[in-house]
């Protein structure tokens, strides 16, 4: 055959099986995903991921669904069905696959798997994800950073309604949508931030989990059908949007731990929703990681209500002749059909939105508000005109709930939107052009020496953009990545080199500096009186605390105007050891050098996200989380450590855990800046 | 001619580290009436175990009139095991008592044993596994991952706390009871035993003036159950409860043969000739293998198990009838039990309906239970029910012995502190050495307590004078065996 099909088309279930059997007279009961068509392997085993179905609690091997067998493609997939396990490996492909296809198209590009680090220090390309279906007995299910792997369990349950659920009968989380597409989300965050398993704050796994969740939610919304049978039951009460919070309840009832998440919506109170009301201290009291999660949750579910209230007061209008009050009875099928189309779109907005900002986020110890931040600047970037006001609703929501970004003056979408610094290099001479953007009331001074560097840089990842732009084999893409960075980083480090030699009045280390948040002025005296003499290191001649490029990719994409952004990001990290002493954070020790007991001392990150534009040439945003204080640094030219942010991480890290919720973690956890449990296996834990 | 009443108690908590072992004499004036004995051992037996029973040997010229042992784990009965020949030859024993779950003639504590021995065998067999893996064969599955040291040392520690774990519930060979309790019921108990159970009220045969308030464990499966006071808003109650493992339990033996009932799946569905496990088991895939990944799922067994048995402790009010002071020993009971305190139905016995606040409001002594965990003392259900003003406590905590993940949760930050507002300073505990008032470990618990007793120096007179041992305070447990405390009339 010339061609291969353009789809494949599975049935699964619309709700778990356990959900479906609680929520009444649901005539939903299966739906059709349809995926792109991909070759698979029995398993099924495809480009992403590789569906093993090995239960080593009993050390069998369950035979392989092999989706490409002519008499399941003709009926578009095996019959659903709790007792047959190559369903669940067909479940669970379907789920994974619509996931990271959503995440690929609002992202631009391909998603690659965190890389796995070898013994020599080497990190090398992770094809597939592994998945076991049936791994645990337990209600648990987790992404494990260190397997590249999820597992899910099974276990008996005894539900509350004995007459809708057999005693003791099994339940399986890999046949929850909401599940497998929150695991799945943990293993895509993990490949884009792999520090975002190291919490350095307490948002840093409150967003892994609360993220991981809003995915699983608002996909599961995008399926009209889910949706069409809620809406018909509300009758004339759809002003109240009762169904949506509701169903999302109910999809998180049905996933035992995982639903704490959906608490903050509300609570299902003799069978009406009655939602959570926010409150302003919610998001500074709360701190267990499950339950301040859920306050961002909320966040985004109160944004998606303002959204789809917007879309369809036009629609209840024309249905209620102009008076917005629909007459008592069944709503007209049409209008049915109509109104979860719009929030099945609002559900897809939503999560589009959320994706994108990924790539405006920090790349390590994030908080709620640099989250929000990110979804208001990467929608300025991409939607010129917010015709719908969809910014100023996840202001709205964001604010209600106490979550505010750092260091802000005012809450506006102007001021919420990163600072656009607009450098450009000019053809003609060596040294750039500094456009400020308008929102930005202090003046950058550019010096020469940075200049260079960031002309350089650019021209740099011009070449780095051209190659990828032709390469679509995420193969390929890692190979070059990672050739480009092991041909072009001595050389940018050469670069570096010269310039800070150069740079006799470190116009560099400061110009350069304010940019980034980090340190680079190999001044042996400073470092000093800085306390960071210990964390110098580096190759040749400069004493530097240790820098290194965490990260490098290529975004294209294209807004609802048909305008297009082709950017390359690139992430510099810089770290340095702090040691505590005498319960203080104050002294200082080499990273992965000295040896230093959990207890005694900490790693402490820095980095800078740098998004390059290239088709205007122009450093456009640096997204930080700096090394120095840089408000001491612009004030006074003095380079002083960020003292707020090391204190920020060593108050979290060394604070006696919260005995009431972490009890588990108390017993077999250990510290919180340990790298190497299982992390999202803990947090399940509860 | 009648015995005179009980009036007073000198009671001894001994220092064996974390772990319960008091020695009480009740007395009428200074005649002896009744040496009591509740529970003997520690969480990690330390050598110098032996003097302390020696001790209380002589201050007992060798007769226990009750022994009580309060529950089943080894911080409560490791003393019996480690000092079997003391306890069964140079101690007349006269009277043990259990709860009504040591009780075998009794089918619902028959069915709970069988339940608790499968668990206990179950957490058995996954530690040694988790071990095993760790031992022998992480290396080679590992062999080429980055940090396989630090990876190892953070599964290595998940797999000693499970080790500890069972260790406190002990299992040796196909036995699912702990040594200590079985020598005691087998080689010294001789048909001797009493089971009590909530409601029952206790006086003893020429002990005038002195009632025993059996208030736990509860006969209802549920309050066992129960953790902690949390709303449910999930449609199934997931794993929470403690015959929910059975289904995990089932895989984790080693002493029988799966069986097809135990597969999730009909077995046309298993590949017989594992096909997959050519690539499963490759060299190249090992990194990623999960053969004891869901052995993990056996902390959570574990927690619930303790608790479990926690719940199960015998809890006594014993009441001064001279006086109305009120001693209380809840063992290690957490939350479930106590609530069940309340539901007791006192008035079947003519008492009035909430006898147990009663007793609560009335209690001047406290045996803080649980080592001062979290959910060792029910708040609202308890601790603030203890409106005594002379309210003197004792808790069991030691950070030279004890289990260093005990530590996370003891003390909780939160109880001390109630505990020494509600005692003013009145609180003792085994030893204060590294232990901390404030969550920020900023306030050394000493301090602290010390200076809380200064406050309120005119009504602590009387703590001064009857605390024999306040100058030993935190003295090496070798140069201070007790502390010693006298309940006055």
């Amino acid at each position: 055959m010339d061609r291969k099909p353009a789809f494949r088309k599975l049935r699964c279930y619309a709700l778990d099986p356990f959900l479906s059997l609680q929520v009444d007279t649901l005539d939903i009961h299966v739906i059709e995903y349809t995926l792109g068509w991909e070759d698979l392997e029995p398993g099924p085993v495809g480009e992403y991921i590789e569906i093993i179905d090995y239960d080593p609690t009993s050390g069998t091997y369950y035979k392989p669904v092999n989706l490409n067998d002519h008499c399941i493609l003709v009926e578009n997939g095996l019959d659903p069905s709790e007792s047959n396990p190559q369903f669940h490996q067909q479940m669970v492909y379907a789920v994974c696959m619509k996931t990271i296809k959503n995440f690929e198209r609002s992202l631009g590009r391909k998603l690659l798997w965190a890389d796995r680090k070898l013994k020599n220090g080497d990190e090398v390309f992770v094809q597939r994800l592994r998945i076991y279906p049936h791994a645990l007995r337990d209600s648990n299910a987790y992404y494990s950073p260190h397997k590249k792997s999820i597992l899910f369990g099974y276990f008996q349950a005894t539900s509350r309604q004995p007459q809708k659920l057999m005693p003791r009968s099994l339940v399986f989380s890999c046949l929850s949508h909401d599940i497998v597409a929150h695991e799945l989300t943990h293993a895509i965050i993990d490949g884009l931030f792999k520090n975002y398993n190291y919490p350095t704050n307490p948002d840093v796994l409150a967003f892994h989990e609360a993220f991981s969740d809003i995915v699983a939610l608002f996909q599961h919304f995008t399926f009209p059908e889910v949706l069409g049978h809620q809406i018909a039951k509300t009758q004339g009460k759809l002003d109240k949007q009762n169904m949506l919070g509701e169903l999302a309840i109910q999809f998180g009832s049905a996933i035992g731990g995982h639903g704490s998440l959906r608490s903050a919506i509300g609570e299902i109170v003799d069978g009406k929703w009655i939602p959570a009301v926010p409150n302003a201290l919610d998001y500074a009291k709360t701190k267990e990681p499950h339950a301040r999660g859920s306050i961002l949750v909320a966040a985004i579910f109160d944004a998606f209500l303002i959204i789809y209230k917007q879309r369809v007061v036009d629609l209840l209008r024309l249905a209620s002749g102009g008076t917005g009050i629909l007459p008592q009875g069944e709503i007209h099928p049409d209008l049915v059909n109509r109104l979860s189309k719009e929030a099945s779109k609002a559900a897809q907005h939503i999560l589009n939105m959320c994706i994108r900002a990924l790539d405006y986020c920090p790349a390590l110890d994030i908080t709620f508000g640099d989250f929000l931040r990110a979804i208001i600047t990467s929608d300025v970037d991409l939607v010129k005109n917010d015709s719908r006001d969809y910014r100023v609703a996840f202001i709205e929501a964001f604010k209600k709930r106490g979550i505010f970004p750092n260091n802000l003056k005012t809450l506006s979408v102007e001021s919420l939107t990163w600072p656009r610094l607009g450098i450009k290099c000019s053809e003609e001479k060596e040294d750039c052009i500094v456009k400020q953007s308008e929102a930005q009331d202090d003046k950058l001074e550019m010096d020469d020496y940075t200049g260079k560097v960031i002309k350089h840089l650019i021209e740099f990842f011009k070449g780095y953009g051209n190659t990828l732009k032709f390469i679509s084999s995420r193969n390929e893409i890692h190979k070059h990545t990672k050739k480009f960075l092991r041909d072009n980083a001595p050389l940018i480090e050469e670069l570096l080199i010269q310039i800070i030699s150069e740079d006799k009045d470190h116009e560099m280390a400061f110009g350069f500096g304010t940019i980034t948040g980090l340190m680079f002025l190999p001044d042996n005296k400073i470092l000093k009186e800085m306390g960071l003499d210990k964390t110098a290191r580096g190759k040749k001649v400069i004493n530097l605390p240790k820098f290194w490029i965490e990260d490098l990719h290529l975004i294209s994409r294209v807004g609802p105007d048909g305008n297009l952004i082709n950017h390359v990001v690139l992430t510099l990290t810089q770290t340095i050891g702090v040691r505590v002493i005498e319960g203080k954070p104050t002294g200082s020790f080499i990273p992965e050098k000295d040896e230093v007991a959990n207890n005694e001392g900490f790693e402490f990150m820095a980095s800078s996200t740098l998004i390059f534009d290239l088709d205007k040439e122009t450093l456009k945003y640096a997204i930080n989380k700096p090394l120095l204080d840089l408000e001491h640094l612009k004030k006074t030219g003095e380079f002083k450590k960020n003292q707020k942010r090391i204190d920020q991480q060593f108050r979290y890290q060394y604070a006696v855990p919260d005995q009431e919720h972490n009890e588990f973690n108390a017993y077999f956890g250990r510290n919180t800046n340990n790298r190497f449990q299982e992390p999202f296996s803990i947090i399940h834990n509860h | 001619m009648a015995e005179p009443k009980v009036t007073n108690a000198l009671i001894r908590m001994y220092r064996m580290g974390t772990g319960d072992c008091f020695a009480i004499k009740f007395r009428s004036g200074r005649k002896v009436m009744l040496k009591m004995l509740i529970d003997a051992g520690v969480a990690r037996s330390g050598d110098f175990i032996e003097d302390h029973i020696r001790d209380i040997h002589d201050w007992f010229d060798g007769t226990i009139d009750v022994f009580a042992i309060t529950h089943e784990h080894n911080d409560h009965v490791s003393a019996i095991q480690k000092c079997k020949e003391l306890f069964r030859d140079d101690f007349e024993i006269k009277k043990i008592w259990f709860a009504w779950t040591e009780n075998n003639d009794d089918p619902m504590a028959k069915e709970w044993k069988d339940i608790m021995g499968k668990k206990k065998k179950a957490l058995k067999f996954a530690s040694d596994q988790l071990k095993h893996f760790v031992e022998e064969k992480f290396d080679d599955a590992n062999a080429n991952n980055f940090n396989v040291s630090k990876l190892k040392e953070s599964t290595l520690s998940f797999s000693e706390s499970l080790e500890e774990f069972s260790q406190l519930h002990g299992v040796t060979g196909t036995d699912s009871e702990l040594e200590g309790m079985k020598f005691l019921k087998e080689e010294i108990a001789d048909n001797n035993i009493e089971y009590y159970e909530p409601g029952d009220i206790v006086e003893i045969d020429g002990v005038e003036g002195l009632r025993f308030y059996i208030l736990g464990p509860p006969r209802d499966l549920n309050a066992i159950k129960k953790e902690k006071g949390k709303k449910e808003d999930e449609a199934y109650e997931h794993n929470k409860e403690l015959d929910q493992d059975d289904f995990l339990s089932f895989a984790m033996r080693d002493d029988l043969e799966m069986e097809d009932d135990d597969l999730p799946f009909d077995d046309k569905f298993v590949d017989k000739d594992k096909l997959q496990s050519l690539f499963y088991e490759h060299d190249e895939h090992k990194w990623r293998n999960i053969d004891y990944d869901w052995l993990q799922s056996a902390g959570q067994l574990a927690m619930r198990l303790t608790k479990g048995i926690n719940n199960l402790s015998l809890v006594m009010a014993m009441e001064f009838e001279e006086t109305g002071k009120v001693m209380l020993f809840p063992g290690d009971a957490e939350i479930g039990s106590w609530e069940s305190w309340h539901r007791i139905k006192w008035e079947e016995k003519g008492l009035p309906k909430d006898f147990t606040k009663d007793l609560l409001k009335r209690t001047a002594f406290y045996k803080v239970a649980h080592h001062l965990s979290h959910n060792g003392t029910a708040k609202q259900d308890g601790l603030e029910l203890m409106t005594n003003d002379k309210l003197v406590a004792m808790a069991t905590l030691s950070y030279q012995n004890i289990s260093s993940r005990w530590k996370g949760t003891m003390p909780n930050r939160a109880i001390l502190k109630e505990l020494i507002t509600r005692t003013q300073g009145r609180l003792i505990v085994t030893s204060m050495k590294e232990l901390f008032y404030d969550p920020e470990d900023t306030i050394a618990l000493r301090g602290k307590v010390d200076a809380t007793r200064q406050v309120f120096k005119k009504n602590n007179k009387f703590f001064f004078k009857d605390f024999k041992n306040i100058k030993d305070e935190d003295k090496d447990p070798t140069e201070a065996l007790y502390y010693e405390f006298m309940l006055r009339d």
